[in-house]
């Protein structure tokens, strides 16, 4: 098919009002017919067979989820922490490899057919064939050593997953096949891959000018150019409208159109989603939920998330509390199980360990830190303030963590009967940001939540490993354990390091895990098959749509 | 600041009622609470408020727990009367279970503490603005009033947002230091205003004439008239202040838990609005019944403070009852014939006679000069010819026969025919009774069209013309002017000039020239008797200067509560009046032709209550002549000479006495 | 005129100037450095240093301001931190939504609240003027979000009848409008009567009545030309607080204007999205009420050039 036969096909689609003049012009430029709108659309011209497809798969049905969490500024995949980021990324890009259900330990093909681990530094990776990036690029194992070599810090550059791993070089094998070493035995690399987006090596690297490494990060802020089953036509700052990639090797997605909306006010996002605006919202508190179930035509689909909402305790503030007795007293002052009943309800459970309830190597830790208040003020006593506690400035978001500023008011209630001066003060995201990382450093305890993936590895090293521990701790037991945590590569060696770490980290309070959050998306039947696991990824691929 | 304030524009355009209706009563300081509870609306609104307040105050012995006690266990109680709530908790539990009656009750001490004290803050610091502003002028006044500028340029929500997100521990203190500053423009403009106006004033300014100092004359002449226009703009502001509290929770910058007021109790309910939508509904309803109450309450104070006659639009009621047959017809009529005519104003309480009983004729090209004190009912006297009586005032009884209609029974299309048409009416201040942004020819052309009389093509030419008639020079240019452009007595030339561009057969006067100097004064009198010549036009020339009418009328009637006194030829009157209150009122002139001295105050005592009709003669108490029978019989009008009509004792028990 | 025109076009100037500087200097009060809040938590003081200098935060305070003046008179107001768009498109995106929005219930609560206080003002203290006068009372007294809330509920989520967010035609416009509407009005109506009622006792009246000019001529050119006066000065200031209480209407309706990013840039300390939305708020509303000077100085002629 010609360009002119693809202009003929769009007009008639604008015509008979399947497609929207939107549509019409965003896929006209990406076939190269319009002025090209953005750069990438000038290299878009794909081989003449895939057209037909994806204009018998579009659906009619258009999808609109709505989001509680701010979309992040750019595109720039590995340049992120934000959830928004990596789950709408999902939907743009693929992994090597995918993790499909709630058991984190079985991986399913993606951009890789298969793999197989050939030593403890090498895994050998058979790529998938026949695969193209949204514009039109054809992807190949030069993709993926470019992604994988800069995400891992195998690179000059800088990006933020390089945290989450050590640095990993990808050796061409044939067209097909990479190689991933390390230097260092990482045990859990499947995990990581599993989360790890593929992108265009072109954009990392864009091949006129290797001479300047950052080049590509432009191109990266600026567009989610990926292999998924869905690709960006419209970009709003709150509004990201993705429609079905009709290439896309595992089948085009039945949805024709996903719109991912955010949309700050809870009430307003029930309140749209209750009014048939969206099909879809996530981060449900569990006030609304009788309300949901309540309506016809509404499900909702609640998992415990591999969230661990924790007070974030600052390590390095010094005295007082680097006397691990004053971090009981506050341990020992919260009723977390009334916490989980009363307030957080849903599937939240209360925290057994540091790392996530249901991730791979969690067990319940001793002692279980019940409330018990006498035994709070006998520590309290113990650390020297037997006549009152020192001051402990606690900081909460308002509206962001489900039930947020109760759950502080009622921590902040609790430990003034121990005996602690509570500060409480309720902020918003950013102002809680300043409180964590302004120099001069205000906050104490935060009420946040830190996320994973499944595998503990990557929580522990950002959270815990010096230097730069996110809670500012430097214990070197601890590094040792992380380090050897990530090194073991058998499964039942690195159960026991991390069941020697999780009780170290327990025993000695090092931050104070309270409970694992409640996930909840709410979808209309029309929309059935959204895959919704403990790590928040909300996919729509396979979702099927009723009538 | 979305706070409006209109009050200043609005009240700017303050009016005198007109002397017409009853004078409105005048507020006494002494009985300001008493003047207040007898608004029942407003009482109750004060009242309700109050109670509120008690509430706010006595919060620790009314409500039934601490608001701040949590109990997980027992939380999301419904109120007692659902399925599952209790006595314990009247109103149910929030999601800590914590007593959402106890917690509305405290909320009212913080909602109206913060309101109280951002009042305070935003009242002292623009008080002290304005006063600095409209005092000082020049550079502090421009600076002042930009800064109000810019700071009403600022949208509220993201001034407020600028300070109280950057401080995450929000006190009373936060929030009333934002509201407070963020209303001191409003004071500010105001008291200025207010300070404009009262510096300006005569006393004042004499004040400072003779050498008081800045901070005396401050003190003892503006202050106390600036104070006035605070009351009711603090109340409206605190009402407002209620509201915002709860706008600021609404958007997660209102008090920092676990501190209940009602916009954080608000905003925390808002989230189990569809399960518990009580948890939302409480604080919204007590917001806006305290709001409710204190604007019954303010409007209370800002009537009290500043009464208005409610004017509405106008309406005539013809009257029903058949033209009562005075005279025997027959004899040939003159042009106004006037018998019995009684005007009353009901009142809610009493009811206000103004004309009582009145009889005249007045034939063409005659002129009847009417005079009394005020309040005698001379002026409504003429606003009963004219059927312009302002409601509630009716004619109640009597009749107006213009060339042979009964003007008081006459449909309104009718008499709508009459006025200006054949009939027009010239009143004391000219400046008030010519449309302010209308220019004055816009005025007499659409007058000339409305008569009929010219073709809307000659409207122009006939306006220039009218203007010529009544003496103005430069009619081309007058006719361009607005009224504020023109001097006093041009203003009222203009207003003849209307009256007579529909060629009337009779002009009223009310009170013409008391706003003039004397000169122009002369001048305008001079005028009217050309017109008067030239057109034979008759007039009622009503007025409190009897000396005025000497060369002028050709009868007077002299009036007094409403009532005939003396009616007879002018320079009879003048020369040898028979009624004592006529004899008074010359007498006054003669006794002090002084300037600036009100001339009728030399007759002692008061004019009597119109509301109530006492037996006998009505100027009894102030008569140096007066006798026992004077209080007891009401005299009627008796023949004294040719034409010459006096309601008095006197001429009936003595007449020779009083002839000789 | 043109001496007026000129003198308030300074005064403009001048308070858009004030404005320009306040807000410079208020969102630079707020503490928290933007290059930290730009880069994932974690990021090293290297590159943050780096950041700092791109957004020039690493100059002077001074320096900042006159970079800042300059690249305002521009039209620059910089790039947003989240998103490389440029703020003023960004913001010029969303203003004709707050603008639809404000002038159609601007609109609307002009011609209603005149009609209204004008039939009350015919008969200050009847029937129709008590049940206005009690309605506006319990509106004026009603929170605007808290309405918008309820009517969200009922019409959107219960009934159904209309949209509960976004900007997807006339019917998205009947909530929002309504609360600003309801909002607005009762002031309004206030005013519109207290107007009428007080230029109804003017002597000019009775004097227009005098010559005969019929009812219509009375209440309909010379009441209302003078009636209307103060309340050109009202409308301006209600301008203002659509444009500033749109924040939170804009919010509960997630209607897709100034206010809503504003509102989000702040929750985001998105400093150049602050500046900018606050900037273009304060303009469009001192440019509102310069229009409103010009259009009382052209209603009154009492007013000196």
């Amino acid at each position: 098919m010609n360009q002119r036969e693809v202009l003929e096909v769009l007009s008639e689609k604008l015509n008979n009002g399947s497609i929207t003049r939107r549509q019409f012009s965003q896929a006209a430029a990406l076939f190269g017919l319009g002025a090209a709108v953005k750069p990438l659309a000038a290299s878009a011209a794909p081989a003449g067979g895939a057209i037909a497809a994806p204009l018998r798969a579009q659906a009619e049905g258009e999808v609109r989820f709505l989001i509680a969490e701010a979309f992040w500024a750019d595109w720039h995949q590995y340049n992120s922490t934000a959830q928004s980021q990596r789950r709408v990324g999902q939907q743009l890009f693929d992994s090597l490899i995918q993790i499909e259900s709630a058991d984190f330990a079985a991986f399913t093909p993606g951009l890789a057919e298969s793999w197989e681990q050939i030593d403890e530094l090498t895994w050998k990776f058979v790529l998938r064939q026949g695969v193209t990036f949204h514009n039109g690029q054809a992807f190949g194992p030069a993709d993926v050593k470019a992604s994988i070599e800069l995400a891992t810090g195998a690179t000059a550059e800088v990006t933020v997953t390089a945290s989450r791993f050590v640095p990993v070089t990808v050796e061409i094998v044939d067209d097909v096949t990479v190689q991933l070493k390390t230097e260092t035995p990482f045990a859990p690399m499947l995990n990581e891959l599993s989360r790890l987006p593929i992108l265009s090596a072109e954009d990392i690297q864009p091949s006129d000018d290797p001479a300047t490494p950052s080049a590509g990060a432009g191109t990266l802020a600026g567009f989610p150019n990926g292999t998924g089953p869905f690709r960006l036509i419209d970009d709003q700052q709150n509004v990201k409208t993705m429609e079905a990639n009709p290439d896309y090797w595992n089948g085009a997605p039945q949805i024709g159109t996903l719109v991912w909306e955010y949309i700050q006010d809870g009430q307003t996002r029930l309140n749209a989603f209750l009014a048939g605006q969206a099909q879809a919202i996530d981060r449900v508190p569990p006030e609304h939920l009788p309300v949901i179930e309540g309506t016809d035509g509404l499900s909702a689909i609640s998992v415990t998330g591999f969230e661990d909402v924790n007070l974030w305790m600052r390590q390095d503030s010094g005295e007082p509390w680097d006397n691990v007795k004053l971090r009981e007293a506050v341990i020992l002052g919260i009723d977390r199980q009334a916490l989980v009943e009363s307030l957080v309800g849903g599937a939240s459970e209360v925290a057994i360990s540091n790392i996530p309830n249901g991730a791979v190597f969690a067990t319940q830790q001793e002692p279980a830190w019940a409330l018990d208040l006498e035994a709070a003020q006998a520590a309290l006593a113990e650390a020297g303030f037997a006549d009152g506690g020192p001051d402990l400035p606690l900081w909460g978001i308002s509206g962001f963590l489900p039930r947020g500023e109760e759950v502080c008011e009622a921590i902040a209630d609790s430990l003034a009967q121990v005996g602690f001066n509570v500060q409480l003060q309720i902020t918003d995201i950013a102002g809680l940001i300043d409180g964590l990382f302004a120099e001069d450093k205000p906050g104490l305890f935060f009420h946040v939540s830190w996320s994973s993936n499944g595998d503990p590895h990557g929580a522990l090293s950002t959270l815990y490993k010096s230097p730069g521990a996110w809670v500012g701790i430097n214990d070197a037991t601890v590094d040792s354990l992380i380090d050897a945590g990530a090194a073991a590569t058998d499964d039942a060696e690195r159960a026991g390091i991390y069941e020697e770490l999780q009780a170290y980290l327990w025993s000695n309070v090092i931050h104070i895990p309270l409970y694992k959050s409640d996930f909840t998306v709410a979808h209309a039947d029309s929309v059935q098959g959204i895959t919704v696991l403990p790590n928040f990824d909300t996919i729509f691929r396979s979702a099927t749509l009723a009538g | 600041m979305p706070f409006p304030d209109f009050t200043g524009e609005l009240t700017s355009s303050d009016q005198a009622p007109d002397a017409s209706a009853p004078a409105a009563l005048p507020v006494r300081r002494k009985s300001f609470l008493r003047q207040f509870s007898k608004r029942k609306v407003a009482t109750a609104g004060l009242t309700g408020f109050l109670i509120i307040v008690a509430m706010a105050i006595f919060a620790p012995f009314i409500a039934p727990h601490n608001p701040l006690q949590q109990n997980l266990g027992d939380n999301f109680k419904p109120p007692m009367w659902k399925d599952g709530g209790t006595s314990e908790y009247p109103l149910g539990t929030d999601p800590l279970g914590r007593d959402l009656l106890s917690r509305l009750i405290y909320g009212a001490r913080y909602s109206l503490a913060i309101s109280f004290g951002a009042v305070i803050v935003g009242g002292v610091i623009g008080f002290l603005a304005g006063l600095v502003a409209g005092f000082y002028g020049r550079w502090a006044d421009t600076l002042l009033m930009r800064l109000g500028d810019i700071q009403l340029a600022f949208p509220f929500v993201l001034f407020a947002i600028a300070i109280l997100a950057v401080s995450p521990n929000r006190t009373v203190w936060h929030l009333i230091v934002v509201l407070g500053i963020s209303s001191w423009v409003i004071y500010a403009r105001v008291v200025r205003s207010r300070v404009l106006t009262e510096r300006s004033k005569d006393y004042a300014r004499a004040a400072t004439a003779i050498g008081a100092s800045r901070m005396r004359v401050l003190r003892k002449y503006v202050m106390p008239n600036v104070w006035q226009a605070l009351p009711p703009i603090a109340l409206l502001n605190l009402a407002f202040f209620v509201i915002v509290e709860s706008l600021l929770s609404f958007l997660s910058l209102g008090l920092s838990p676990p501190t209940p007021s009602w916009g954080s109790i608000l905003a925390d309910g808002r989230q189990y609005m569809m399960l518990d939508p009580w948890m939302a509904l409480l604080p919204g309803i007590a917001i806006i019944i305290t709001v409710i109450t204190i604007s019954l309450a303010a409007d209370g104070f800002a009537d009290l403070l500043d009464p208005k006659l409610k004017f509405g639009a106008f309406r005539r009621q013809p009257l029903k009852t058949s033209t009562p047959d005075i005279d025997p017809s027959g004899e040939r009529l003159p042009l106004l014939s006037v018998r019995s005519l009684t005007t009353q104003f009901p009142l809610d309480e009493v009811t206000i006679t103004a004309v009582d009983d009145l009889s005249f004729d007045l034939g063409r090209g005659q002129v009847l000069g009417i005079v009394g004190e005020s309040g005698s009912g001379k002026s409504t006297l003429g606003f009963s010819i004219m059927q312009l009586l302002d409601a509630p005032g009716r004619v109640v009884d009597g009749r107006i026969l213009f060339d042979g209609a009964d003007l008081a029974r006459i449909s309104n299309r009718e008499m709508s025919a009459v006025r200006g048409d054949r009939m027009g009416m010239i009143f004391q201040d000219p400046g008030n009774s010519l449309t302010p942004v209308l220019t004055v020819g816009y005025q007499l052309e659409e007058t000339a069209r409305k008569t009929g009389k010219i073709p809307a093509k000659e409207a122009r030419t006939a306006a220039i013309a009218a203007l010529q008639a009544v003496g103005i020079p430069e009619p081309e240019r007058v006719i361009r002017a607005y009224p504020f452009e023109l001097s006093g007595g041009m203003q009222q030339r203009v207003m003849i000039a209307l009256a007579m561009i529909g060629t009337p057969e009779l002009l009223i006067l009310d009170e013409p020239t008391s706003a003039l100097d004397v000169t122009t004064q002369a001048q305008l009198l001079d005028e009217l008797d050309r017109l008067r010549r030239e057109r034979d036009l008759a007039m009622i020339f009503i007025t409190h200067d009897i000396a005025l009418l000497a060369d002028f009328a050709d009868s007077i009637l002299v009036m007094y509560a409403g009532q005939l006194c003396e009616l007879g030829p002018a320079n009879e009157i003048i020369r040898r009046p028979r009624h004592p209150y006529a004899q008074a009122l010359l007498n006054a002139v003669e006794l002090v032709d002084a300037p600036g001295t009100d001339r009728l105050a030399v007759i002692p005592g008061d004019p009597p209550d119109l509301s109530r009709h006492l037996p006998g003669c009505p100027f009894a108490d102030r008569c140096p002549h007066a006798m026992a029978v004077c209080r007891d019989v009401e005299p009627k009008p008796v023949a004294v000479g040719a034409g010459h009509l006096s309601a008095c004792h006197l001429h009936t028990q003595s007449t020779e006495d009083a002839a000789a | 005129m043109t001496s007026y025109v000129l003198q308030r076009t300074v005064q403009m100037i001048v308070v858009i100037f004030g404005v320009v500087t306040v807000t410079f200097f208020a969102v630079r009060l707020v503490p928290g450095d933007p290059a930290r809040l730009m880069e994932p938590p974690g990021t090293p003081e290297s590159v943050i240093k780096i950041t700092r200098e791109q957004l020039g935060t690493d100059k002077p305070i001074p320096e900042q301001y006159v970079n800042f003046i300059r690249d305002f008179v521009r039209g620059d107001l910089g790039t947003s931190f989240r998103g490389s768009r440029p703020v003023m498109d960004t913001v010029l995106e969303a203003l004709p939504n707050t603008l639809a929005l404000g002038l159609i219930s601007m609109a609307l609560t002009t011609i209603l609240s005149f009609g209204i206080g004008i039939v009350a003002a015919m008969r200050p203290n009847g029937w129709f003027d008590r049940i206005a006068l009690v309605l506006a009372s319990i509106a004026q007294a009603t929170p605007g979000f808290w309405l918008g809330v309820i009517l969200a509920l009922l019409f959107a989520v219960e009934l159904k009848w209309l949209p509960a967010v976004g900007r997807t035609g006339w019917k998205s416009f009947v909530l929002p409008v309504a609360t600003l509407v309801i909002s607005l009005m009762p002031l309004q109506i206030r005013a519109v009567r207290q107007a009428f009622i007080e230029t109804m006792g003017e002597g000019f009246v009775r004097a227009g009545r005098a010559r005969g000019l019929s009812e219509t001529t009375v209440l309909g050119i010379h009441v209302m030309k003078v009636a209307a006066i103060p309340l050109v000065t009202l409308i301006g200031l209600q301008a203002g607080y659509v444009l500033g209480g749109s924040i939170v209407i804009e919010s509960i309706f997630n209607w897709p204007g100034v206010g809503t990013l504003a509102l989000q840039a702040i929750n985001q300390r998105d400093f150049p999205m602050i500046q900018g939305t606050v900037l273009v708020i304060a303009i469009v509303y001192t440019l509102i009420n310069f229009l409103v000077d010009l259009t009382y100085a052209a209603l009154d002629p009492r007013v000196k050039y």
